[in-house]
């Protein structure tokens, strides 16, 4: 399997386990399943350090930063990583102001000098592609609470990378149903 | 022939010699049986044959020994039995082989053939099978020592296995019907076990371990009987209610074996298929309340109730129990309790009811009766509180509902006993009674919908909410608290006035907790309560008192986790400014800033407070101008203030957004509209500060002068770094990129003149760099910077 | 056998043949002797008496006779033989006889009543004896003996032998066999209850003795043999077990029983039923059953 997709990377975080939800949807849970990726990319605020254990077991490498509620954690603020040729960078997002803002999140990315860049703290998934760069925000894997945003759905974001090419497949729960996204970007070589 | 000791016990020391000789006498007389068998020579084979068989007259073998001696005998005897069939094929009648078997003056041998011939006998069908059978299992009694009669008879069952007249067999018919053929295996199972039962009262007392382990080593000759009654294909379930089981239950009351009375209804368990249990559980049980005081007559029950428990889960029914069984079951308990009562200890009484609960929680799912009868009879019978193996099994005990998968949290909230029962243990299990109990209600996702519904669950969660917790590390408090802060979540209900209740009652609950505690519980209560916030719009409970709630959990939690208060703070604030409570979301905000400056640890802390400070600033769409104006002031006076130089250069920058906020588009059409008894606002916020001027409906406004203030404050404090031993360059390219956003946003102030300069004095510092990583990766950052002011065409680049 | 004096000294010029010999069953009635033909008690003893004289030679005789002789010996009581039976017939008038020479005889008158005996202490048996009687010299003898047996019709009453027997606090037992009547080819089948069981008992047996009183008065001889032991139970039974019992008679060599014969003899037979205890004590109880010979 991991031949077919090349890489495969979990990305997800904001979980807040347990302030702002109780755990991460049965549906959803089943589908992280160890030793089938290779790298877990989390975006921070998974809440208990629980959560960050099972996350560790789940692939030989992780990257995780630090959210904004990561008091006692001891994460980078942001972290690069190549996966096949695609350089990624992973920042929780809470630095970005204004929070989820496209141009102030593509200075992050010019300055991280990375191909995807990957934030979240608004627990609203999104996949853009724009200027040859890919934006990724898992939302939130619980679907925790974000004030003032309304009808939060838990998801998160696999990554199978080969070479430069990428495809992003989201998951969101909907419901009872979990609906798959699937998107493609290949990254211009330097 | 072998010598038979006088008394005593085999010596263990001699026996690899003992059953070598044996065995090769065996060999010798078996090898002159055979040829003897060849030769077609009757009484040669005889005779042979009763030579090899007087090595088992020997009493000098363990059994274990002795065993391995019977097995080679046994297969010895097959020559022997294909020579009798042979014979009678050639025309011999069998009746005359029959005879001549009986000529040996040993007994032990004589029987041994005679159960061979008798064998051979059945099989020609020159006698009724019932006879024939008869007469062999009355014979056998002539071995009356016990080991040897057991093996004899072993011999027995197994030279016949394939000679009952069972149903549908040939030799059904003139050779009887099934009937004789249960008869014969009852006779021979009777006899087995009385001698199996005998070997106990042999030889001195001080042996009675020993030959207890003997006699366990033996036990299996004993249960084979009862598996070859239930092969029989005629023995169907009125027979087995009629004429098997009465006997084997009689056996096993009249033997008062403590040894076999276990033994044997165990294998009756097991052997019988569950159809025949359930017509028959009445004297089952009966029987169970008949044992010996010694025997653990719990884990007879238990096993069968797990038989059927299992059966009853591979049937996939409805109602997994059969019906009745469970009252037949408690009854039996019931019963067992009243007429043992000073034999039972109180860990066994806890233990039979633990077998009958868990049979309930497991086949009766629905049936939440029989579990609160359980619990009932167990508080009845507990009347201390309890430690060591008593508190083990309680714990068990309780363990089985509250970990059932089919407990609903309603379910679990009618078992008024647990509370109870669980503050009889010691601390330690009580909690994990609790543990598992709040797990349970966890992962069923069960709504908590009434204050009752808290009060009672707490009861049992007691131990985890409250209480001493100086000897849990933090990771263990951390994981523990994490599951009782989720509860939060379960507050839900149609009424948002129900939602807000429970939620009052539990926060009451776990408000106990200390410190420790409610720095994991009080953040979710108070979350759960922001969400509330969002939709109440019950007759009772408003937003704002919704807010009021979040507003003193915050405030508690502020006593114990500042920097988490002070996010739930500014949440609050985030919540309220969206439902344009704009006095509420400014109380909010004032606390997160009060927090700010008086509470937080450290200048780490505060650089993350101020971040989401200046985030929450931005996204609060809805904010009074006024009001506003003054929160971003205060946070870049935060901002100019933090500890160190590149602290302060990126949060100044940070903070030139405050002044050019994103504009809402409806905001310059229309403002809000202003939510009823807005000067209320204080008032139902407690320990609010004076209130803020009085709102205008304004939307935030846009300062071109202070955004400009803010960057060049922030290039001055980076030049200011420059002095220090790694000069941060990369503060200017990340400044550049606040121009260039303002510049693009449409600052007037903003020129390319200063992206210019900027430019040159990066160019230059880069130039200085060392070598190595951060000159790398400044440069790559510049590089892109560079490349959108080439592309946007701000400036001509070199 | 020869006898001491001579008498019963078989001359091989002599020969006896009964008649239906060829199918008449033999037996022997001691381990090491010839098969000899078998009677019944009723059945006539008739056959051909034949004389070889060596060809040209001559036998000059003063009369030949035949004699069936049914005798009991006592062997304590040497030398002493009591004719029960002697009938006589005078085969030839004293002459001259040359070559071959043939004699019918019929003793059907000679009585049978007892059996062929041969026991540790009295024989009885029977024969027939042909003399030739010389003047000249002693006489020519031959002796051919042979076996009756008395066929009895099953008794009419045949009770079965049940008994209660015990030594106080101790044992007690109960046993039982079937009949107390059996045909030689009989089976003995029984069985024992234990009441009481006190002591350690190591194996049970059952055994079958012949007791022969042979002689009279002062010069009685008794004398008793245990034909067979045969173990019934092994190991220790408790109270309330049950044994059965199961002997086939026709292993063992036995007789009818015989009462007073001729007021010289009886053979009687008894079952003993033994118990052993582990300190090889034995505890039994003799229990006379009578032996008889059933029809053919």
């Amino acid at each position: 399997m991991a031949k077919d997709f090349g890489e495969l990377a979990l990305v997800l975080g904001d979980a807040h386990v347990p302030g702002r939800a109780p755990k991460i949807p049965a549906k959803l849970k089943r589908m992280l399943v160890p030793n089938k990726m290779q790298h877990v990319l989390c975006t921070g605020n998974m809440g208990s350090r629980e959560l960050y254990d099972e996350l560790r077991a789940l692939a030989p490498t992780q990257h995780f930063v630090c959210g904004d509620d990561d008091d006692d954690a001891d994460f980078p603020e942001e972290t690069i990583t190549q996966i096949g040729d695609v350089k990624v960078g992973v920042v929780h997002g809470h630095d970005v102001q204004p929070w989820g803002d496209a141009k102030a999140l593509e200075a992050r990315r010019r300055r991280l000098d990375v191909d995807v860049l990957i934030s979240g703290h608004t627990h609203r998934a999104e996949v853009r592609e724009e200027g040859d760069y890919l934006y990724l925000n898992p939302g939130t894997i619980t679907g925790a609470y974000a004030p003032a945003s309304p009808d939060i759905v838990p998801s998160f974001i696999l990554l199978a990378v080969q070479g430069p090419k990428v495809v992003v497949y989201l998951y969101e729960l909907h419901g009872d149903s979990v609906d798959v996204s699937k998107s493609e970007f290949t990254a211009q070589p330097k | 022939m072998a010598l038979r000791q006088s008394n005593g016990a085999p010596s263990v020391e001699q026996q690899p010699r003992y059953l070598a000789e044996a065995s090769r006498r065996v060999q010798e007389q078996g090898f002159y049986a055979k040829k003897a068998c060849g030769a077609r020579d009757l009484p040669g084979a005889l005779r042979h044959s009763s030579d090899m068989l007087r090595e088992l007259r020997t009493s000098l073998l363990t059994p274990r020994n002795y065993y391995e001696l019977y097995m080679k005998v046994c297969d010895e005897l097959r020559h022997l039995d294909q020579f009798f069939q042979q014979l009678v094929a050639d025309g011999t009648p069998a009746a005359d082989i029959y005879e001549r078997a009986q000529a040996c003056g040993d007994v032990l041998p004589r029987l041994y053939l005679l159960i061979t011939a008798g064998a051979v006998y059945v099989k020609t069908m020159q006698a009724p099978a019932r006879d024939i059978l008869h007469d062999l299992v009355e014979m056998a009694k002539g071995v009356q020592h016990p080991m040897r009669g057991l093996f004899l008879r072993h011999y027995l069952a197994q030279a016949c296995k394939d000679a009952l007249p069972d149903t549908g067999s040939k030799f059904e018919g003139d050779g009887g019907d099934v009937s004789h053929a249960v008869d014969f295996i009852l006779r021979n199972f009777g006899e087995t076990n009385r001698l199996w039962v005998r070997m106990q009262n042999q030889g001195p007392a001080s042996q009675k371990k020993r030959r207890e382990e003997e006699r366990k080593q033996l036990k299996i000759l004993v249960g084979t009987n009862l598996v070859r009654l239930s092969q029989l294909e005629g023995v169907d379930e009125s027979r087995y209610a009629s004429d098997v089981l009465p006997p084997l239950l009689e056996q096993v009351v009249n033997c008062r074996d403590a040894i076999a009375q276990p033994y044997l209804l165990d294998c009756i368990i097991n052997v019988f298929p569950d159809e025949f249990h359930l017509a028959t559980l009445d004297s089952f049980l009966t029987c169970c309340t008949q044992l010996r005081d010694k025997v653990c007559v719990r884990s007879i029950l238990e096993a069968m109730m797990r038989r059927l428990a299992n059966g009853a889960r591979q049937e996939d029914s409805e109602v997994l129990g059969p019906p009745g069984a469970f009252d037949a079951f408690d009854a039996c308990a019931s019963r067992l309790v009243e007429e043992k009562k000073e034999a039972l200890k109180v860990a066994d009484l806890i233990q039979l009811r633990a077998a009958l609960l868990e049979f309930a929680v497991e086949c009766y799912p629905g049936e939440l009766e029989y579990v609160q009868r359980c619990l009932a009879q167990t508080s009845a019978a507990i009347m201390n509180d309890v430690v060591g193996d008593d508190a083990m099994e309680l714990e068990t005990l309780l363990l089985a509902p509250v970990s059932s998968q089919q407990m609903t949290l309603a379910s679990l909230l009618t078992l008024d006993d647990i509370a109870p029962l669980t503050r009889r243990l010691p601390i330690e299990q009580r909690k994990n009674v609790a543990r598992r109990c709040l797990r349970r209600v966890l992962d069923g996702d069960d709504a908590l919908d009434s204050p009752e519904a808290v009060v009672k669950l707490c009861a049992i969660l007691e131990p985890l909410l409250c209480g001493d917790d100086s000897s849990m590390n933090d990771e263990a408090l951390e994981k523990e608290q994490t599951s009782v802060a989720s509860l939060a979540h379960l507050c839900r209900s149609e009424s948002t006035d129900d939602v807000f209740r429970v939620l009052g009652t539990l926060r009451r609950a776990l408000g106990k907790g200390g410190s420790r505690r409610t720095a994991y519980t009080l953040p979710a209560l108070a979350y759960r309560g922001l969400e509330l916030a969002r939709v109440a719009n019950g007759p009772e409970f408003s937003a704002r008192k919704v807010f009021q709630f979040v507003h003193e959990t915050a405030t508690a939690l502020a006593g114990v986790a500042p920097a988490r208060a002070l996010r739930v703070f500014l949440a609050a604030a985030l919540e309220a400014d969206a439902q344009c409570l704009g006095a509420i979301s400014y109380e909010f905000v004032s606390q997160a800033f009060i927090l700010y400056e008086d509470e937080l640890p450290d200048s780490k802390a505060q650089v993350k407070a101020l971040r989401s400070m200046v985030g929450t600033l931005l996204a609060a769409e809805n904010c009074d101008a006024a009001d506003y104006d003054a929160l971003a002031a205060k946070a870049t006076q935060y901002a100019a203030k933090l500890f160190r130089k590149p602290d302060q250069c990126r949060m100044v920058a940070a903070c030139s957004h405050l002044f050019w906020p994103p504009q809402r588009v409806e905001a310059v059409e229309a403002p809000p509209p202003a939510p009823a008894a807005e000067d209320d606002d204080a008032a139902t916020v407690e320990d609010a500060p004076p209130p803020p001027p009085a709102p205008k409906k304004e939307g935030r406004k846009r300062d071109p002068k202070r955004v400009l203030e803010c960057l060049q404050r922030s290039l001055k404090t980076a030049d200011a770094c420059m002095t220090s031993a790694q000069p941060p360059i990369s503060l200017f390219v990340e400044i550049l990129d606040h121009y260039l956003a303002h510049l693009e946003a449409g600052n007037p102030l903003i020129t390319p003149k200063y992206i210019a300069g900027l430019v040159a004095l990066i160019t230059e510092h880069v130039e200085t760099m060392e070598a190595g990583e951060a000159r790398e990766a400044v440069e790559r950052h510049y590089a892109n910077t560079r490349a959108l002011i080439k592309a946007r065409g701000v400036i001509e680049l070199d | 056998m020869a006898s001491l004096l001579g008498y019963g000294k078989s001359d091989d010029r002599i020969s006896v043949t009964f008649d239906g010999d060829a199918q008449r069953p033999r037996r022997r009635l001691s381990p090491n002797a010839t098969p000899a033909p078998v009677f019944a008690a009723v059945e006539p003893v008739t056959g051909v008496v034949e004389i070889r004289v060596p060809a040209g030679k001559r036998l000059e005789h003063q009369g030949i006779k035949i004699e069936c002789v049914g005798q009991i010996e006592l062997f304590h009581d040497r030398g002493t033989y009591y004719d029960f039976t002697c009938v006589l017939r005078e085969l030839d008038v004293p002459g001259v006889l040359m070559g071959q020479q043939r004699y019918a005889f019929d003793l059907s008158h000679a009585e049978k009543p007892y059996e062929s005996y041969n026991g540790l202490n009295v024989r009885l048996r029977y024969f027939v004896r042909v003399t030739v009687t010389r003047g000249y010299a002693s006489s020519l003898i031959k002796e051919q003996e042979f076996i009756v047996q008395v066929s009895q019709p099953a008794p009419e009453t045949n009770t079965p032998v049940k008994m209660e027997v015990g030594i106080e606090e101790c044992l007690h037992i109960e046993f039982e066999y079937d009949k107390s009547k059996y045909h030689l080819a009989d089976v003995v089948v029984g069985k024992v209850y234990f009441l009481l069981v006190r002591i350690k008992i190591k194996h049970m047996e059952l055994a079958v003795i012949r007791r022969e009183a042979a002689g009279a008065g002062p010069n009685q001889h008794n004398e008793s043999e245990t034909i067979t032991k045969y173990e019934v139970m092994d190991g220790a039974p408790v109270r309330g077990e049950c044994v059965p019992i199961r002997l086939f008679l026709r292993n063992f060599n036995l007789t009818p029983t015989y009462r007073g014969i001729n007021n010289k003899f009886s053979v009687r037979y008894y079952l003993n039923l033994v118990l052993v205890d582990q300190e090889e004590r034995r505890y039994f109880k003799q229990q006379e059953i009578t032996l008889y010979r059933a029809a053919e």
